[in-house]
């Protein structure tokens, strides 16, 4: 663009920067668009209208660096690497200045919450627990509270595994947003041929969420990124498991029902459910070999009114005494059920 | 040259469309009521624990004999088919001439963590098959299955191939290896027992949110900077508000399904592999002779064309249909050409084979 910087062009630049801040900044720069979201109150619409805010914030952040380049007035100020560097700077703002994990931690809002945000909850309520563990780690356990210790310490480096793990994660995130900028000059210097140039912001913002899509699918589809993912999650997992089962012997302590209690309830009224349904399938079909399930509840015209909706969140359980449910040993008392007529 | 071409008049006209749009979408967000999906009108026919077997009332009565069953993913709501009156694929099917079943499995919680595919396929979904065939007097019905909700109808109807007289499969995964599956890449070094035996049931928000990160940038951010084009019209503002109502009221998984599905699906890949059993019941899919109609789109990024296409090598049937959906996975069901293709295809699809 070196040979576009005439006067007369950075004249109008700079024409054009004044106009779109004054504009974004009426309703558009952050605090506007944060006094704008306020003003929207409550309704139906307002977790969306906090997505739009994000969307819009991340564009102005991104039009800013643009602009600030534009402002400098430099020989090279609009070459691909320019533009890059620019946008680069406007993002300078976020989460370690990576866009990519801007991204992803700002898809957590009301209806999706990501792993770091589950760990994130997690912390609220151990944290406290969390600095009492650490000063326990190089301690030797022995005498009457040695197995106590021990749990503390196995949390202690549990956790210290999740940290190191989601510290590759965030670093292949790192990765993601360099390959997504390197795509971006890439495509800038495309559309340098002549005809191909962006001729409004919308469109060079599209041509940055494209590259930045693209570097961070060729992270997401990576061996590595495969492994790096799993171990991820399955460290945070230990700690969440270490912290249930250490809650729920401090609540058998206090004579309270915990998950391990609760998933045994829960599977032995299931597998009973299973075998009392498969009976009554069998009472009202004799001739069938069914082994497996049948309704507890007869076939009935219901009521037109819809399910209520539970949608209280999955709490933090202790692992399950039995991962595959055992089959339900009922065929020969189905082989034996006598015809019997359907109750009303 | 530089990539950039800017004429500062255009691009001051967009800073002020911006700004106004924001403006005027202000006054329309607070003049907005609240939006609901399930456009058509339907009656419960069947319920077990908290499913309930729907069939959708249309003007008119139903022309083909042998009724559709609408078999949805456990993963959203299925109400994605019926989301409002003009971007509906069931009342698009009733117009045909269909006569519609839908099954809603509702919002499993804590005490519904031990169901399993065993649970859901040779307990609910042939229960409700029975259901629906006794009401008709047919010994089979047709069964349209979408999404995860088509794997489980290929399993059924390897299982069950006398209780299913067309399998038609939307969106649906069957190859789970394939190198452009982004979810599938990610389950692989998961370890699932950990996972489930510590979460219980999977929540809702967490699977959205990894649905989300498929395409971080654009489903979180692009998405909202171009709403606000149509922030000052009040129609597109509430089709956009249903849509993303529907994307985020996401049931919890029940566990122990969700265990199964990933690890005999996602990691195991036993459909192509082999070797699948639900429950104690092998799933032989060359047992589907049945007519299969198999639909897919062809920018879905949730479920790849790679991964639905192979379902021809899976099957026993001779009479294999496959249409290639130009769109993606959500708008197979609501854009405008999903609406004049989908359902008049399926009906016609149908109709030949009455």
């Amino acid at each position: 663009m070196a040979q576009n910087a005439l006067p007369d062009w950075q004249e109008m630049q700079q024409q054009l920067l004044k106009g779109w801040m004054d504009a974004t900044r009426s309703v558009g720069a952050n605090d506007g668009l944060r006094a704008w979201q306020q003003a929207m109150g409550g309704g139906s619409a307002n977790d969306t209208v906090e997505k739009l805010v994000g969307g819009a914030k991340q564009f102005t952040d991104f039009m800013q660096g643009v602009f600030s380049q534009m402002g400098g007035g430099a020989a090279d100020a609009f070459s691909p690497a320019a533009i890059r560097k620019a946008v680069e700077q406007g993002f300078s703002s976020m989460a370690p200045g990576n866009p990519v994990l801007d991204a992803l931690r700002s898809v957590n809002h009301e209806g999706a919450r990501g792993f770091e945000a589950l760990f994130g909850e997690w912390q609220k309520q151990a944290g406290p627990i969390k600095q009492e563990l650490q000063s326990l780690l190089s301690l030797p356990a022995f005498g009457y509270a040695r197995e106590s210790q021990e749990r503390a310490q196995a949390l202690v480096r549990a956790v210290a595994e999740y940290q190191e793990q989601n510290n590759r994660y965030n670093e292949l995130m790192m990765k993601a947003t360099r390959i997504g900028f390197d795509r971006f000059e890439s495509k800038l210097a495309e559309r340098s041929e002549p005809g191909r140039e962006i001729s409004h912001f919308r469109a060079l913002y599209d041509v940055y969420i494209d590259a930045a899509e693209e570097g961070y699918a060729d992270v997401a589809l990576s061996d590595e990124f495969r492994e790096v993912y799993g171990a991820m999650v399955n460290a945070q997992m230990r700690v969440r498991q270490l912290v249930q089962a250490d809650v729920e012997r401090q609540t058998a302590a206090l004579g309270m029902p915990g998950r391990s209690e609760l998933d045994t309830v829960h599977q032995r009224l299931h597998e009973l459910r299973r075998r009392v349904a498969a009976l009554e399938e069998g009472v009202r079909n004799p001739s069938s070999q069914v082994d497996s399930k049948a309704p507890a509840e007869a076939p009935v015209p219901a009521k037109a009114a819809a399910p209520a909706k539970s949608r209280a969140s999955a709490k933090p359980t202790t692992p399950a005494r039995t991962r595959t449910p055992p089959k339900p040993v009922v065929k020969a008392a189905v082989k034996t059920a006598q015809p019997a007529k359907r109750s009303k | 040259m530089g990539p950039l071409k800017f004429d500062p008049k255009a691009v001051l006209d967009e800073a002020a469309r911006y700004s106004q749009k924001l403006t005027n979408g202000a006054q329309v967000l607070r003049q907005l009521d609240d939006v609901h999906y399930g456009a058509t009108e339907k009656e419960a026919v069947y319920r077990e624990d908290k499913l309930v077997l729907y069939r959708f009332q249309g003007d008119k009565p139903p022309r083909n004999k042998t009724p559709v069953l609408i078999v949805y993913a456990l993963v959203n709501r299925p109400f994605m088919t019926d989301l409002q009156a003009d971007r509906s694929l069931v009342r698009n099917l009733l117009a045909q001439g269909e006569d519609v079943y839908l099954i809603d499995w509702g919002y499993p919680d804590a005490a519904d963590r031990c169901l399993s595919l065993d649970d859901y396929i040779n307990g609910y979904i042939r229960r409700c098959v029975d259901v629906v065939a006794r009401r008709h007097g047919l010994k089979a019905i047709n069964i349209l299955g979408i999404c995860q909700g088509g794997a489980f109808s290929v399993c059924f109807a390897s299982i069950y191939p006398e209780k299913v007289k067309n399998l038609i499969t939307m969106v649906t995964p069957v190859d789970f290896h394939t190198p452009d599956n982004m979810l599938s890449h990610w389950t692989q070094a998961m370890d699932i027992d950990l996972f489930v035996d510590t979460l219980g049931n999977v929540p809702g928000d967490l699977m959205n949110w990894c649905y989300l990160t498929l395409k971080p940038f654009r489903l979180n951010h692009q998405k909202y900077v171009g709403l606000v084009d149509i922030l000052d019209d009040k129609a597109e503002l509430e089709n956009f508000l249903r849509m993303e109502k529907w994307i985020f009221d996401s049931p919890n998984q029940a566990g122990q399904a969700f265990r199964e599905f990933i690890k005999d699906f996602y990691q195991a890949n036993k459909l192509i592999e082999g070797g699948l059993s639900i429950g104690d019941k092998p799933v032989d899919t060359k047992k589907i002779t049945m007519p299969v109609l198999n639909i897919y789109a062809e920018q879905d990024h949730l479920v790849p064309p790679t991964a639905s296409i192979p379902l021809k090598n899976i099957v026993g049937t001779k009479d294999y249909t496959v249409l290639a959906f130009k769109g993606g996975h959500i708008g197979i069901y609501v854009s405008g050409r999903a609406q004049r293709e989908v359902a008049p295809t399926i009906h016609q699809w149908l109709s030949a084979r009455a």
